[in-house]
């Protein structure tokens, strides 16, 4: 029987993995995209520590913005990176990759949110009616300011989830229209027609035009 | 303020004021709600759900091999059922589908609980 591999691949195998160590790209907080997923994907645990912290204010806005202030926003921004951890292998850069997890980030808040209302059916009217986020929030400001809130956090949360998505897109995380109609994978016209919708909801709900410009 | 600011704010009319408040409620809603470090547990989370798949790969590997088994069995099971049903609808006999296929003299409650007192 005669090896197909030579001797000498084996002897020196221990030398070039050393080498082939050193000559891997250098992981670092300024490294590029492209460069944490070439190294998420050869396992490195700490390319994908860099992306997570890149990317962790997006994420973490963007789900409050959707959800509100409640605790299944800490579970959601977890399943956001733990799903973009599987899905790195599926990018295939036609985006970039904070509009990949920022679109992310959107399904999987409408995912809590189609849940939320499911439980809500399930609920007795009265538990359903009290629950109230904000009110439960600790606020140290004064009243007037914790009742503008309230109000802002329930015109809000009275939008279509498509709306909600658009508004939350463009005006809290100030991605342009192009990039929110990339990150939800719609056109161009669309978001502005939801976003105009939203808009006109969002002020008539709020009836007060000091808030607005 | 610059072209590309201009374009931006003018791009559909996003009243800044509003925009502003938005952004102000959800950082402090953001800050109220999430735990600290939340890299951290994001990594945990990370490891527990590998050593999760790497615990119940077996199971998972045995499930998708069972996976075309069943759809075949479904099939066969929906098709018996289908020709037992067709064979029904034209046995004009006392018969049952089954006791037919398998040549079985036919069994009725009578002939069942009759006893022949001659053979003893």
């Amino acid at each position: 029987m005669q090896l197909s591999i030579p001797i000498s691949h084996w002897l020196t195998l221990p030398s070039r993995l050393l080498v082939e160590k050193v000559a891997a790209p250098s992981i670092s907080i300024n490294s590029s995209d492209e460069v944490l997923i070439g190294a998420t994907l050869g396992g490195n645990d700490n390319a994908f520590r860099i992306l997570v912290d890149r990317f962790m204010d997006e994420v973490s806005r963007t789900v409050t913005g959707m959800l509100g202030p409640v605790a299944e926003v800490d579970d959601v921004v977890q399943e956001v990176f733990i799903k973009l951890h599987r899905s790195l292998t599926s990018f295939r850069g036609d985006s970039s990759l904070k509009t990949f997890v920022i679109r992310m980030a959107i399904n999987k808040s409408l995912d809590a949110l189609r849940k939320r209302k499911r439980a809500r059916w399930l609920q007795p009217w009265s538990l359903a009616e009290d629950q109230d986020p904000v009110s439960s929030a600790n606020s140290d400001g004064n009243i007037e300011s914790v009742e503008r809130k309230r109000e802002l956090r329930r015109a809000i949360d009275r939008l279509p989830d498509n709306q909600k998505a658009v508004i939350v897109l463009r005006m809290i995380e100030d991605l342009s229209t192009q990039e929110t109609a990339t990150a939800l994978n719609l056109p161009y016209g669309t978001v502005l027609s939801r976003l105009k919708r939203g808009l006109d909801r969002l002020k008539s709900d709020l009836e007060s035009s000091t808030w607005l410009d | 303020m610059s072209i590309a600011q201009h374009h931006h704010s003018s791009e559909a009319d996003v009243p800044e004021g509003l925009s502003q408040e938005l952004r102000m409620l959800v950082h402090e809603e953001r800050d109220e709600t999430m735990m600290s470090m939340p890299t951290e547990r994001v990594m945990r989370a990370l490891g527990a759900s590998r050593s999760w798949k790497k615990e119940n790969v077996l199971s998972l590997e045995l499930v998708s091999w069972f996976r075309p088994v069943v759809l075949a069995g479904s099939f066969v099971i929906l098709m018996l059922i289908a020709y037992n049903v067709k064979l029904s609808s034209t046995n004009d006999y006392d018969q049952s589908p089954t006791e037919m296929l398998l040549g079985l003299p036919p069994v009725t409650v009578a002939s069942a609980y009759e006893l022949s007192i001659e053979d003893h």
